[in-house]
């Protein structure tokens, strides 16, 4: 199964943050890498389509006083999350391989 | 702190306290805990859980109901106070499309903007300024009421129209299909 354009997007990011991923750092590491701002709404209901996919796992984290004594919940891409993250990038290779893309062709 | 705590209550709707809880830190943390992104995230969340469970339909449905009421009861308290029949529709189908235009206005541009929490917002208000405004007038002076009964042959109430606004919200084939053969 091919994840979505978007969730195509999260996932890689919950990877790249490792072990702090949360909406606050998700968002930001989305923000960094892509350029795009997201709007909460479409991060929350994504991670819950996941979760649900069970392509992601979450845990809740201890209550912090800047978030006004609330918790965090941190992502985790599960095994099957990662085998579609994996899927998901071979087919997007095999779609642009040997095209001159911005100037660079993809090997 | 009394707007944080409600707001956590109103996403408490849509998810587990816990995740609500969650998703309002977020927005503290961020400093983004504003009322647009609070009924924003809590719209898609609602659309979305809609699209998976045709139970979070009925609750739309039960309050769209309530809201019907409340509207039915300002409508006999116009009466009472002299209003004559035609100026009853007159002012609910001015408070329905008042509601409903803007709204659909704020929809079209909000989806050419991509911009996915007033598009929520924006689609909320659609579906209940047509269904219950509209359905209020049961003198059937608003056109919304009166297009219904062109279009199906019969008044088949505020649900019924909520469930099939929120399907067709949804995009869900399947949903409607269901929702179409059984209201």
């Amino acid at each position: 199964m091919i994840p979505g354009e978007f969730e195509q997007v999260v996932m890689p990011a919950i990877l790249r943050v490792g072990k702090d991923a949360y909406g606050v750092t998700i968002r930001a590491e989305i923000a960094n890498r892509t350029g795009r701002q997201i709007s909460p709404g479409a991060l929350y209901t994504t991670l819950d389509r996941l979760e649900e996919k069970d392509w992601l796992s979450s845990r809740m984290g201890d209550p912090t006083p800047e978030r006004g004594g609330r918790a965090k919940r941190y992502y985790e891409v599960t095994a099957s999350g990662l085998k579609c993250v994996s899927e998901a990038q071979r087919a997007f290779r095999n779609l642009v391989e040997g095209l001159a893309i911005i100037g660079a062709s993809y090997a | 702190m009394l707007k944080i705590s409600a707001a956590e209550s109103f996403l408490s709707l849509f998810m587990t306290r816990d995740r609500a809880s969650a998703v309002i830190g977020d927005l503290v943390e961020q400093r983004r805990a504003s009322l647009l992104n609070i009924l924003g995230t809590g719209a898609s969340l609602f659309l979305r859980s809609a699209r998976a469970q045709p139970m979070r339909l009925s609750l739309a449905a039960g309050l769209g109901g309530i809201l019907w009421l409340v509207a039915g009861s300002i409508a006999d308290i116009l009466i009472r106070l002299g209003f004559r029949s035609h100026h009853y529709g007159d002012i609910y189908g001015v408070i329905s499309w008042s509601i409903a235009i803007p709204a659909l206005v704020g929809y079209v541009i909000a989806r050419f903007t991509k911009n996915q929490e007033i598009t929520g917002c924006m689609g909320f208000v659609i579906v209940l300024a047509f269904s219950t405004f509209g359905e209020a007038v049961t003198g059937g002076y608003a056109w919304t009421a009166q297009f219904l009964r062109s279009m199906v042959g019969f008044d088949f109430g505020v649900p019924a129209f909520i469930l099939l606004v929120s399907g067709a919200l949804t995009r869900n084939r399947a949903l409607r299909r269901h929702m179409t053969h059984n209201c």
